[in-house]
Order: structure tokens, then C-alpha cells, then sequence
């Protein structure tokens, strides 16, 4: 199981490539990594190899890329100090480094 | 107009001179003005002590004391030398004649009662005469006879038989020919011996005023001084009917007895006196010789003989010129009452030897120039030596004008070297002192400048400081960061934030800290660990 630094992902990856998108944690902002080619990646290859060892290999590349992926989204979004969560540069308060809704929080009283 | 704005500069210049004090350059320039007068004044003062400036009065003075010298030796000589032979001819004439006479059974005495011998008796003296004036470079030669031809007329007591004979060019004086005349004499001898008359001619001399006639031979009769001392020299007088002056050496003529018969002699015109001691008018042309009879302290000059190219006769008022000498001066100065002016030298000179009869005479030569010719020569001297220190001490002027701007430009130069406080480009002086001095102030001016930097880097740290102090929480954690170096996505790593987030913070750190790229940032982060300084 691959785990996102943001709660919602969704992995476009194909027997050609990686890709993967991130969402923000609190809206439907996201971020698209660059795709990443499979190393063996052709559909006769694929086929050829599927049932064989290349099913491996590119479960071996799908998670490095899945985390490569991870790390270059994170330069993406800011993580809440007070609730963790990954929020995009709009739901994110530079000053006080909080997500808009922990901001929101605190100055309810 | 221009002279008008440049007096009233120089009037600026002066005001401001009184209050601000002058100027480096015409400090310079007046002291070496006054050294150059003190310079200039001094060697005036020292040809003054020495007696160099009065060289040239001295110089007029000695040359004519030369002149006088060689005027006075020239007179003694001549007057000396014809003196002599005026002696001779008497000596030879009276010989002759009473020979003559003797052969006519006649005695010198006996000449007055026989007037007919008397012709014959001059007209045969007439070539020895001649030749006598020949001999004697003098202007004439004279023979008077106490007798005359016609005893019966009326002015025979004061007329004289004689012969007189001129030279018309006395001053050829080595003429085989002369050119002669006779002023005196019988016709006859006119005739025979081709002599033509002289204008004003008579035959007989007239001697009512003649004291060169009555005076040797009053000598002659009183005394028994031989005939070299009875010679008598005639102050000048004017030939009758002519404008001419002569003195006369006159002799008296004396037989073998004592006995006195007249008087022969020899004469010195005015014109030959006057070509033969012509002093010499190179420096002055007003200069005259003039050789005179002197009386107590004044020379009488109406009995006087003038030599030179200046008409003192003609000038000459009165009759008496009275010498006086000057404590300061050598020179002697001759003045007439109410008239004129001399300066000069005299010397005595004697025109009779010992125990003449004659002695009491003093005559003088004396060598003159008008008052005002030496003041003005005098006056030009000075003139010219003024006008030589004048132009030395304008020289020094313009040299030490020249010379102060000259001296002070390099100063000036380093100065404005000083002044501009930029010694990094400054070029020598070549002047060792000034050269040294703005190293000093460059050097001074670098520690200066460090001093500064270091108060102004230091100021600069406090309010990277002070500014720091403001940043937020945020800024600070990224601030921190890259205070340790990591880039902005390194920082963005490992604070869990954007990019994005990152470059704001970023932005903000940089206004708050007034800085404009990471390297600035930490070229202060690098100064505050050089300084010691921290901020938490």
C-alpha cells in the first residue's frame, strides 16, 4: 500500500509510465507529478513480460516513482503546524503557518 | 573700465588682506621683494662706503688734473723756450746793430739824432728776423728802436722806428715759407724783400701805450740784472687797428756800454696760443685752458689767454674770477661776481726765472669747465646709475614674482591633492614634504575610512538586528535556515511547506531585513559571527 503525504491521490500510472495527482486536504486543488516512463514500458514487452518477471519491475518503479512523486508534491503544499494536514498555497496562512481552517479555529472564541 | 575693475580688485585683495591674511604666494613674493631691495640697497651702501659711486666724479677730476698738466708743461715750455730766444735774438741783435753802427762811426745812443741810418740799420736785421721767426715757432717777431724817422711830427714822442713782422699761419709751424706780413716796418723793406703789408700797417710803432717797450727797458736802465732776467712778458693786447690779441716777450736791446736802444722780441698770438693748447674736448666739449696773471685770490681775466672751443672771453662779464675750493670736493670753483660759473684745477706757472726783474708778475694756468657742464655730467651719471638700479631692482621683481608662483604651484597642487581627500590617484609633487604629508593623510584617511566602515558596518549589523527582531515566527524558522545555509527548497523540505509559501517568506524576510538575495543575507549572517553578534 503506497501512502501520500495528502490524504486523496490518484494514480494515473500506466505499463508505459508513473503519474500520479495530489489533492489538497482541504479542496480540490491538486497537483500533478511529471510522469515518470516505465523502464521496460512497451505494450508487446508489457505482455510479454506481464506474467512474467516484469510485473515486479514495474511494481518495484511504480513505487519509487509513487515516492519521488511524494517528495516533489510536497514542494507543493504547505503541512498545517497545528493539524498536519497538506493544504494547497490558497487554504494555507503563510503568517501564522496554519491551514485556513485551524486559522479559522482559533479566532472563533 | 578694465583698470577701473582691476584697482578695485587689488583694493579687494588688500581688504581681504587685513582680515584673512595673504596668501601663501605673495608672502613669498613680497619677502623676496624685500631681500632683492635689501640686497640692492646694500651694495648701493657698500659702493658708497667704498667710494665707488663718487668714481665717477673722481674720474672728471683726474682727468683734468692730466689735462692741466700736460696744458701747464705745454705753456712752461713754450713760454719757456721763447723766453730764451727772445734773450738770444736781443743778445745777437744788439751785437749786430751796434756793429753796424760802429761802422758808421756811430754809437746806439746817436741812433735818435740819425734818423737816415735807420732804415738801412732795421732793413738789414729783417733776414735775420725772418729767420729768428722761423726758428722761434712763435706768431711774430718785433724790433723797436728807441728813435724815430721824423722827430719833428707831432706824435714823435711816442712813435718808434722798428720792424714787425707776423706770421700769418702760426700754426704751420715747420713752413720753409711762411706766410709773413709786415705790421711794422719801412715800405722799403716791403719792396725789396716781397713782404706784402700787413692791413693795418704804419711804419712806426706807437708807443704811448706800450709797456712791452717801457718796461724792459726801464728794467734795463735801473737795474743791472744781466739780460736774462730783464725779459718781460706783456699781458695780451690788441694790435692796433685789429681785433687780434698777442702777448709779447719783449728784451731790451743793450750795446757793449749799458747802454739801452730799444727793445726786440717775439710775439704769441691769441690764434696760436689757442691751436697750441687746445685741451682735449672728447668729454667736454665746454672745456678751455686759459693762461692768465693772477691778483690775490682771483684771476684777471680781461689780461688772460683762452685755449679751447668754448668763447669764455665772450662770456666772461667782468674782469675778475675768483677761485674757491670746496671741503668735500678737489675741484676748485671760479666765479665771477654777478656772472658765470667755473669749475677746474690751476697750477701756478712761472714765465721768469729768479731774480728777474719781472718776478712779482704770477701768472697761471688754469683748466675750466662752466659749473653746469660737470652738474648735468654729474646728474646724467647719477641718472644712469639710478636707472641701472632701478632696472636691477625691477629684474629682481619680475624674478621674485616669477619665482614665488613658481615655488607655490607644486604646494598649491598638494593641497588641492588634500582637499580632494581622493589620494588613491594623487600624483607625486615631486616635493619630499608635501609628498609625505599626503601619504600621512592617506593613510589617516584608510584608517579613517575603516574606523567608519567598521561604525558603519556595526550600525549597519544592529539594524539587521533590530529588523531581524521583527520577523514572524514563519520568517524566522526560514530565516534560521538559511542562516544555515539550506536553499529555499531544502528549507521547503523541511519545514513541510511550499515552495510557494517559501518564496513569500522569503520575500518578506528581504523587505523586513532590506536585503535583496539569499548572498546578502548571509554576508550579514557572516558579520554578525565576525562581530559576536547574535540574535535569538
Amino acid at each position: 500500500m503506497l501512502h501520500s503525504f495528502t490524504k486523496r491521490y490518484t494514480d494515473e500510472s500506466t505499463e508505459d509510465g508513473f503519474a500520479f495527482t495530489f489533492y489538497c486536504d482541504l479542496c480540490n486543488n491538486c497537483w500533478k507529478s511529471s510522469p515518470i516512463s516505465f523502464s521496460h514500458g512497451t505494450k508487446k514487452s508489457f505482455w510479454k513480460n506481464f506474467f512474467g518477471m516484469s510485473c515486479s519491475l514495474w511494481k518495484a518503479e511504480h513505487k519509487d516513482a509513487f515516492e519521488k512523486a511524494n517528495r516533489e508534491g510536497m514542494l507543493y503544499f504547505n503541512r498545517c503546524t497545528v493539524c498536519n494536514r497538506w493544504v494547497c498555497d490558497d487554504d494555507f496562512s503563510e503568517e501564522e503557518n496554519k491551514c485556513i481552517e485551524c486559522c479559522r479555529e482559533k479566532s472563533v472564541p | 573700465m578694465p583698470a577701473i575693475n582691476k584697482l578695485s580688485q587689488i583694493k579687494q585683495q588688500i581688504k581681504n588682506a587685513g582680515t584673512l591674511g595673504l596668501s601663501m604666494k605673495r608672502r613669498l613674493f613680497l619677502f623676496l621683494v624685500v631681500l632683492v631691495l635689501t640686497m640692492v640697497l646694500g651694495v648701493i651702501i657698500i659702493l658708497l662706503l667704498t667710494g665707488t659711486l663718487t668714481t665717477g666724479l673722481d674720474a672728471e677730476e683726474q682727468l683734468l688734473k692730466r689735462e692741466l698738466n700736460r696744458t701747464s708743461r705745454n705753456v712752461r715750455e713754450q713760454y719757456g723756450q721763447l723766453s730764451v730766444q727772445t734773450v738770444e735774438f736781443s743778445k745777437e741783435l744788439s751785437v749786430r746793430i751796434e756793429k753796424r753802427l760802429v761802422e758808421k762811426n756811430l754809437e746806439v745812443t746817436d741812433i735818435q739824432y740819425y734818423p737816415e741810418v735807420l732804415e738801412d740799420l732795421i732793413a738789414g736785421e729783417y733776414e735775420r728776423a725772418l729767420f729768428s721767426l722761423q726758428k722761434s715757432k712763435s706768431s711774430g717777431v718785433f724790433i723797436v728802436l728807441d728813435a724815430t724817422v721824423n722827430a719833428k711830427l707831432e706824435n714823435a714822442q711816442t712813435s718808434r722806428v722798428g720792424l714787425y713782422i707776423k706770421n700769418m699761419e702760426p700754426n704751420i709751424l715747420s713752413s720753409f715759407s711762411p706766410t709773413v706780413t709786415l705790421l711794422r716796418g719801412f715800405p722799403s723793406i716791403g719792396r725789396n724783400f716781397s713782404v706784402p703789408l700787413h692791413t693795418q700797417w704804419r711804419m712806426e710803432f706807437d708807443i704811448s701805450d706800450a709797456p712791452y717797450y717801457r718796461l724792459p727797458m726801464e728794467k734795463a736802465v735801473k737795474q743791472t740784472l744781466p739780460i736774462s732776467k730783464l725779459y718781460y712778458w706783456s699781458h695780451p693786447i690788441t694790435l692796433p687797428g685789429t681785433s687780434e690779441e698777442v702777448m709779447l716777450c719783449s728784451v731790451p736791446l743793450v750795446d757793449s756800454q749799458g747802454n739801452v736802444f730799444g727793445v726786440c722780441g717775439f710775439e704769441i698770438s691769441s690764434m696760436l696760443f689757442k691751436l697750441t693748447h687746445m685741451p682735449d674736448n672728447s668729454t667736454y666739449s665746454r672745456i678751455f685752458s686759459m693762461l692768465a696773471p693772477v691778483s690775490r685770490d682771483s684771476f684777471v681775466t680781461s689780461e688772460a689767454m683762452f685755449s679751447g672751443g668754448y668763447s669764455a672771453r665772450n662770456v666772461l662779464l667782468n674782469n675778475q674770477l675768483y677761485c674757491t675750493k670746496e671741503d668735500h670736493r678737489s675741484l676748485y670753483r671760479y666765479q665771477e661776481e654777478g656772472g658765470s660759473s667755473f669749475v677746474g684745477f690751476h697750477l701756478p706757472v712761472e714765465l721768469y726765472p729768479k731774480e728777474s726783474a719781472f718776478l712779482e708778475q704770477k701768472w697761471a694756468v688754469a683748466l675750466l669747465i662752466p659749473e653746469e657742464d660737470i652738474k648735468n655730467k654729474l646728474a646724467t651719471f647719477n641718472l644712469r646709475l639710478s636707472l641701472m638700479f632701478a632696472l636691477l631692482m625691477m629684474i629682481g621683481i619680475l624674478i621674485s614674482y616669477f619665482l614665488s608662483r613658481r615655488y607655490i604651484k607644486p604646494i598649491s597642487k598638494g593641497l588641492d591633492i588634500l582637499k580632494s581627500n581622493d589620494f588613491t590617484e594623487a600624483p607625486k609633487t615631486k616635493i619630499p614634504e608635501i609628498d609625505d604629508l599626503i601619504e600621512f593623510f592617506s593613510l589617516r584617511n584608510e584608517e579613517l575610512q575603516n574606523s567608519d566602515e567598521k561604525e558603519q558596518s556595526s550600525e549597519v549589523l544592529n539594524d539587521f538586528v533590530r529588523n531581524a527582531r521583527t520577523l514572524s515566527p514563519a520568517e524566522r524558522s526560514v530565516f534560521n535556515l538559511y542562516a544555515q545555509q539550506y536553499t529555499a527548497k531544502e528549507i521547503a523540505a523541511k519545514l513541510c511547506l511550499s515552495i510557494n509559501t517559501i518564496k513569500t517568506h522569503t520575500r518578506r524576510i528581504y523587505n523586513k531585513l532590506n536585503i535583496s538575495s539569499r548572498e546578502e543575507l548571509l554576508v550579514y549572517i557572516d558579520m554578525l559571527k565576525e562581530a559576536g553578534k547574535e540574535f535569538k
